[in-house]
């Protein structure tokens, strides 16, 4: 019986230590410290991190609030009749932040340049393709996307008041339908 | 003689704080309670599923290679590992979806617990680097708190598994240290959320209540009113940087526990209502209710 309590207490011990050994690597994670690729260790640290999330950073709202992107569709019909439509149900808060999220890659920070410009033309045929997929008959789907930069309440007592701007329009045509 | 009796009580005090024989309440609670949370999430999903993650879907092809991490697991390798077997990329997003809710379901059921664990995490993860660009907090959440229930012993009470084994509410030093570092990883998220919030300039002056207030994506109601009260939406930013920054000293003292537990479910109660983040809102409350607010001790003093 004591034999069989202090293995008990090791891996008790074991799992107090791999504890605190896990929550170092959480809270280096929350400080957002990345593991470089230079050496092996690192990059297993870094695959640590995404196993079991300890790599996480948790600034949800921080330091602020920027702007939102929206996507809306104008469908050209093949009996050339236009409906204006988003690519989900507003209603559905879930598929709406996660799809939201998608858009939101429209802006990210991590490209830029001819990158940039490559990656939203790309995003946009992406988007508009799913659109083509609902709406087969379509003759055309023109993605505009708008951008929403909230005001300060100073601004807002003073009368100012935000508005969508368009940010980015491409249109993409059904070839298939234009061919004899 | 004086450094030696520090260290003495020093160690006794830690020994005290992880090893005490707690109860795992909490840490079923928490299991239960994450499982519905999750499986709500799932039954919301269910008519975009292939919009997300298909490379037919919202992000197609070499995009969707480019967004998502490739060392890491995902449908397109369930697709390569069941290739033999003929499957097709929406039998295999099918039976990851599948798979995913029935695991859930039974870790919620305490069934074969650990193993359920395993599986949740294991598919919960495959379908979030499949769709790596619409993933949020309560994803990130998820797949950590998943992964803590492969190890810690949250089937030990209020589980099929308990019933099968006739134990009703066992205490054992595994449930604490378990415990433990489920509320200090809290305490550090917390901790960090609230560092980086305090250097934004809009969480001093009010502009960040009101800003989110007024994003589209979070409008749920006409709060415009809050441009003539500045002082409401400034005290409400500074409340919740108090109650982030004080989370990791103040949820331990018993006199300031209760307090605490209810400014974090009332902030985040705030989130459900006011920004229309239900399923984020109602997992960040069960993690303070659940791991704080449910008693491990024998005399039931969690909240007392």
């Amino acid at each position: 019986v004591t034999a069989e309590i202090q293995s008990k207490n090791t891996w008790l011990k074991v799992a107090v230590v791999a504890g605190f050994c896990h929550l170092f690597l959480v809270a280096l994670g929350a400080a957002e410290y990345e593991f470089s690729d230079d050496h092996w260790w690192s990059r297993a640290l870094s695959y640590y991190g995404e196993v079991t999330g300890s790599s996480f950073g948790y600034g949800f709202f921080a330091p602020g609030v920027t702007s939102q992107i929206r996507a809306v569709f104008d469908v050209v019909e093949s009996d050339s009749h236009q409906n204006t439509l988003q690519l989900f149900d507003e209603s559905n808060r879930e598929v709406a932040i996660r799809i939201g999220d998608i858009i939101e890659q429209f802006m990210a920070d991590d490209v830029s340049g001819d990158d940039k410009m490559k990656f939203q033309r790309e995003l946009s045929a992406s988007l508009s393709s799913a659109v083509f997929i609902r709406h087969p008959g379509a003759k055309s789907v023109t993605i505009r996307l708008e951008k929403f930069s909230p005001i300060s309440m100073a601004d807002y007592r003073n009368g100012v008041r935000p508005e969508w701007q368009p940010l980015y329009s491409a249109e993409f045509v059904n070839h298939q339908k234009l061919s004899p | 003689m004086t450094i030696a009796r520090l260290k003495n009580t020093m160690v006794n005090w830690f020994s005290n704080f992880m090893l005490t024989p707690a109860s795992a309440r909490p840490l079923a609670a928490l299991r239960i309670a994450i499982s519905l949370v999750l499986l709500l999430q799932a039954f919301l999903m269910r008519s975009v599923i292939f919009d997300i993650f298909s490379v037919h879907g919202y992000v197609q092809g070499e995009l969707a290679k480019s967004l998502n991490n490739s060392t890491l697991p995902q449908i397109s390798h369930v697709m390569w590992l069941l290739k033999p077997f003929g499957a097709s990329e929406t039998f295999c997003i099918l039976f990851v979806s599948f798979a995913y809710v029935v695991s859930l379901s039974f870790l919620g059921l305490g069934f074969n617990t650990r193993t359920m664990a395993f599986l949740s995490w294991l598919f919960h993860w495959v379908l979030m680097n499949t769709a790596n660009s619409t993933t949020y907090g309560l994803d990130l959440y998820a797949h950590v708190f998943l992964f803590y229930f492969i190890w810690v012993p949250c089937g030990l009470t209020w589980s099929i598994d308990a019933i099968l084994k006739g134990e009703k509410n066992p205490f054992t030093s595994s449930a604490r240290v378990g415990l433990r570092i489920l509320q200090l990883h809290l305490c550090i998220t917390y901790l960090a959320s609230g560092i980086e919030k305090s250097q934004g300039e809009q969480w001093w002056n009010g502009e960040l209540m009101w800003r989110a207030l007024m994003l589209p994506v979070y409008r749920q109601f006409d709060m415009t009113w809050l441009a003539h009260w500045p002082l409401f939406s400034t005290v409400t930013g500074w409340l919740t940087l108090v109650a982030e920054l004080g989370y990791f000293i103040f949820i331990w003292p018993k006199c300031t526990r209760k307090i605490w537990v209810l400014m974090i479910v009332g902030l985040h109660f705030g989130i459900v209502i006011f920004l229309g983040l239900h399923l984020f809102g109602l997992i960040m409350m069960t993690l303070t209710a659940c791991l704080f607010g449910v008693s491990a001790e024998k005399n039931n003093e969690a909240l007392q």
